[in-house]
């Protein structure tokens, strides 16, 4: 059985082509009858230790609980890395290349810096190992939060990161390389305007998920950790 | 009120001039150029007369000079024009080094002569609504700024260290630290940054991202580059973004324009359409010619100038700078 924690604005169910059933409540007793089922469910709805057999879990690396690390069956997942313009990205980046990175976020009020590190992991996989790193955050009494990450990556790109803590999830991306040019703005993107009537650009589909997951090992852990140690070292204004 | 230029080194000398063309009141009295063929040049599309000596140009009678040489001579010329007793409009940056800088403020100030330096994104229509909001305490506590300076590779003398003092991160980065100065009406306290050499395969840099923290704890970042290759379908941009506690506000001086396509190499052209930020610096340089008042004054200028050598600094010695 394989149990995919999700937040279920961001599935893209049209686009799924694996066969996936979609659960309000984690129901128990109904998962063992079954046991090749996919099913998914909001990522609210944790109950991995009461789950039947060893089921394969799939979780949001923003969501997961301190209970589920060590687990062989859990995988997690960075959404930027299953955003089809993420991987557009990646397709059409040149990585040979040297230039400017420019990556702006604007996410919920309560969502903490594990964004930023996940975010950072999916950096790392197009732009290569940090040489150095500088974190700095606003004034904390005062709402919106604002971070600033300044990164120089060894193959040699220059990047900012920056996250507005505040309303409705933008994503916006930049690059300027020699010759190559790369924009992404998820506002100016949106396919249906009036925007409130789709969550698209910034959905994925379920198989996104089932695929671009990793499996949560001693290595990658110690990767995050060690990410999570680059940002914790920011500083207040 | 009589004007001269001093120097067609710089772009916008053009663009200047032909802004002084448009104001009744006024008389662009003379060129001086050292370059001969492109002082006379200018001369005969202005329809007034070349100077080819310092000296012979600044004894005419005028009211005011606009600077517009390669970095490196803008100290000489303003000290030149300041003790000529001309009120002075002098290109961005200031000079290429503080102690410079110091000196042409003090010279003018001895001299009673104003000392304007050209931050013509101050007069883009857009950057002045921003600036409007805020004041009027619509975006309220100002938490972070973004900004953006991104344009072509200028050539010529710009790419020469020794001309020009610096490349795209001395050249565009003062433009926004002079707005965010401008909105905040704070000071630059340190300054971290990386600066290189990406897209053009020359010996000056032409990239840099700095993070910037100011008086009071605003943060902000800046990306400052000469990324733009002729194919893009614009120069560039000037942009900047205000996180306020009530909203965040977003501005592109560059951003009014048409999209058209054609079918040659550049196949997607912006086509700006929004008021002309260069006419707005002259016209109103004049009005401060004739209050003896700067409104971009040669601290300004100073102040940009210490966060572009901070960035330099920082990137060298790989550290931040504390102002």
């Amino acid at each position: 059985m394989k149990v995919i924690y999700s937040n279920l604005e961001k599935i893209d169910f049209k686009s799924t082509i694996s066969e996936v059933e979609l659960l309000n409540v984690l129901d128990v007793q109904a998962l063992d009858k079954d046991k090749d089922k996919t099913v998914i469910v909001s990522a609210d709805n944790k109950k991995i230790d009461q789950l039947p057999g060893t089921p394969t879990v799939y979780i949001p690396y923003e969501s997961l609980p301190e209970n589920y690390r060590g687990k062989d069956n859990v995988h997690v997942y960075f959404d930027l890395e299953l955003y089809p313009f993420f991987e557009k990205v990646k397709e059409v980046f040149l990585s040979k290349n040297k230039g400017v990175f420019r990556f702006r976020r604007h996410v919920g009020q309560h969502q903490t810096e594990s964004i930023i590190i996940e975010d950072m992991f999916v950096m790392t996989s197009l732009l290569g190992k940090p040489e150095d790193v500088e974190v700095i955050h606003s004034k904390k009494e005062v709402n919106p939060q604002h971070t600033i990450v300044t990164i120089l990556f060894k193959q040699g790109t220059m990047a900012h990161m920056e996250y507005t803590f505040s309303g409705q999830e933008r994503l916006e991306l930049e690059w300027s390389g020699m010759k190559r040019i790369i924009e992404f703005d998820s506002e100016e993107m949106t396919p249906i305007t009036p925007k409130h009537h789709t969550s698209l650009p910034l959905t994925y589909s379920v198989d996104a998920i089932l695929f671009g997951s990793h499996q949560l090992d001693a290595a990658l852990a110690a990767q995050l950790e060690f990410l999570k140690e680059l940002i914790n070292g920011g500083a207040e204004a | 009120m009589k004007i001269g230029m001093m120097s067609f080194a710089h772009m916008h000398a053009y663009s200047y001039a032909d802004g002084l063309m448009k104001l009744s009141d006024v008389e662009l009295v003379g060129i001086f150029d050292d370059d001969k063929v492109r002082g006379k040049e200018a001369a005969k599309k202005y329809q007034t007369e070349h100077f080819s000596e310092q000296s012979d140009f600044l004894k005419e009678e005028m009211d005011a000079v606009i600077v517009c040489s390669e970095n490196i001579r803008h100290k000489e010329m303003v000290l030149n024009a300041a003790e000529a007793q001309k009120h002075i409009l002098c290109e961005k940056p200031i000079a290429t080094t503080i102690k410079d800088a110091k000196e042409m403020i003090h010279v003018c100030d001895k001299n009673d002569v104003i000392l304007q330096i050209a931050f013509p994104v101050r007069f883009s229509s857009p950057i002045q609504q921003l600036k409007q909001l805020i004041d009027n305490g619509e975006l309220g506590e100002i938490v972070a700024f973004r900004t953006t300076n991104r344009g072509q590779n200028p050539g010529s003398w710009f790419i020469d260290p020794v001309q020009s003092g610096g490349g795209a991160v001395l050249d565009h980065t003062v433009h926004m630290v002079d707005i965010m100065r401008w909105y905040l009406g704070k000071e630059i306290t340190s300054v971290q940054a990386y600066v290189d050499s990406y897209f053009h395969n020359i010996d000056i840099d032409d990239a840099g991202i700095m993070t910037l923290v100011f008086d009071g704890g605003v943060i902000a970042s800046h990306d400052s580059s000469w990324s733009r290759f002729t194919e893009y379908p614009v120069w560039g941009d000037a942009t900047i973004e205000v996180i306020g506690t009530k909203q965040t506000v977003k501005v592109d001086a560059f951003k009014e324009h048409l999209r058209l396509f054609t079918s040659g190499e550049k196949s997607l052209t912006h086509e700006f359409y929004g008021n002309d930020m260069d006419f707005g610096l002259i016209r109103d340089f004049i009005e401060c010619v004739k209050e003896k008042q700067s409104s971009i004054t040669g601290y300004d200028g100073l102040k940009s100038l210490e966060v572009a050598l901070a960035a330099y600094q920082s990137s060298e010695q790989k550290k931040t700078i504390k102002l």
